[in-house]
């Protein structure tokens, strides 16, 4: 789960350098901010779903199941 | 600008303070005070609101997941039903006008006011949940409903999964609540990504509400009991139902 919040700073520190011509650096922070309150089930819901592959198969399958609607949800937003 | 930034941050305080002390998810305050008093569009006050039961969440799963009361598995099924809900409730909200919706927040509003209400023993819909058979998918169809609810309200759905985990599944209340709470930070990440893609959400609003939120939440949760809950629960349910009473009127006047 640690990791998973490293990942998710480390995509979004990447993700700011990308786009800090556009934006007031402030205001850039506070989407980074907002972006990993939202983020943060979502890791913990990954982490659940590797710790479940190996013993807990149908635990997995609709975390990973969760995950995909929630992506699918995304996609379908833009 | 400053001046708002307060306000937001006030908003949130009362609505994680409420949120904590009565076990309800902060939404119901949170979305009508970001648009009857800040001046917020219904849809930016349901995404904002989404953002903030998610830190909440967090923050109490968290302590509930280390002291091992979160039943994971129940969780993790019954949140999959939510999440589909949530996310087909954010898509279509964003096609639905404002309008309706207001009339739709003030009835729920209505019926959570009517449950708090400390004459009442057991609420309606909890004594009918007790009586089920079919308790899987009773449970399972509860929770696309709570999801539907989070996604095109903006409240997290706590007040329809703790009854059915506890009543319903025969769960221990305290285990419910900590499921619930676990259960409603995923359900409300997933219609707050639907929001914040769409453009919905202004994060210097939600940081302010939600800094709020978990400053209200924290000291509630820790001195909430040295309090009369039956006084506390006829306040939350008057001020509902005051809440409910200024959204139709606003929904009146934008018809």
């Amino acid at each position: 789960m640690a990791a998973g919040a490293l990942l998710c700073v480390g995509l979004g520190l990447a993700a700011l350098a990308w786009e800090s011509s556009a934006a007031a650096l402030g205001e850039q922070l506070l989407a980074l901010a907002t972006g990993l309150v939202v983020l943060a089930p979502l890791v913990s819901l990954v982490g659940l779903t590797l710790g479940a592959l190996k013993s807990h198969r149908r635990l997995a399958l609709l975390g990973l199941a969760t995950l995909v609607v929630t992506l699918v949800g995304m996609g379908l937003a833009r | 600008m400053n001046q708002q930034l307060l306000g937001l941050f006030v908003i949130g305080l009362a609505a994680g303070g409420f949120g904590a002390l009565l076990g309800v998810g902060g939404g119901l305050i949170i979305v009508p005070a970001l648009t009857l008093l800040a001046g917020l569009s219904l849809h930016a006050a349901i995404g904002t609101s989404l953002v903030c039961i998610c830190a909440s969440s967090a923050a109490s799963a968290a302590v509930y997941l280390r002291r091992g009361r979160v039943e994971l598995p129940v969780a993790v099924e019954l949140q999959f039903f939510s999440v589909a809900g949530a996310v087909v409730a954010g898509l279509v909200a964003g096609w639905i006008p404002a309008t309706p919706l207001y009339f739709v927040f003030a009835v729920l509003l209505i019926v959570v006011a009517a449950q708090m209400w400390p004459r009442v023993e057991a609420g309606w819909l909890q004594r009918r949940l007790a009586l089920v058979r079919a308790r899987n998918a009773v449970a399972r169809g509860v929770s696309v409903g709570a999801g539907l609810l989070s996604g095109l309200l903006g409240v997290g759905g706590g007040i329809l999964n703790t009854p059915v985990l506890h009543l319903v599944l025969g769960m221990r209340f305290e285990r419910a609540t900590a499921t619930s709470s676990y259960m409603i930070g995923m359900t409300a990440a997933a219609g707050a990504l639907v929001y914040l893609v769409r453009g919905d959400i202004r994060p210097g609003w939600v940081t302010a509400a939600m800094v709020g939120t978990l400053a209200g939440a924290v000291p509630a949760a820790l001195g909430g009991h040295r309090l009369d809950a039956r006084w506390l629960r006829m306040a939350f349910a008057g001020l509902l139902a005051f809440v409910a009473y200024q959204m139709v009127r606003r929904g009146l006047t934008e018809l």
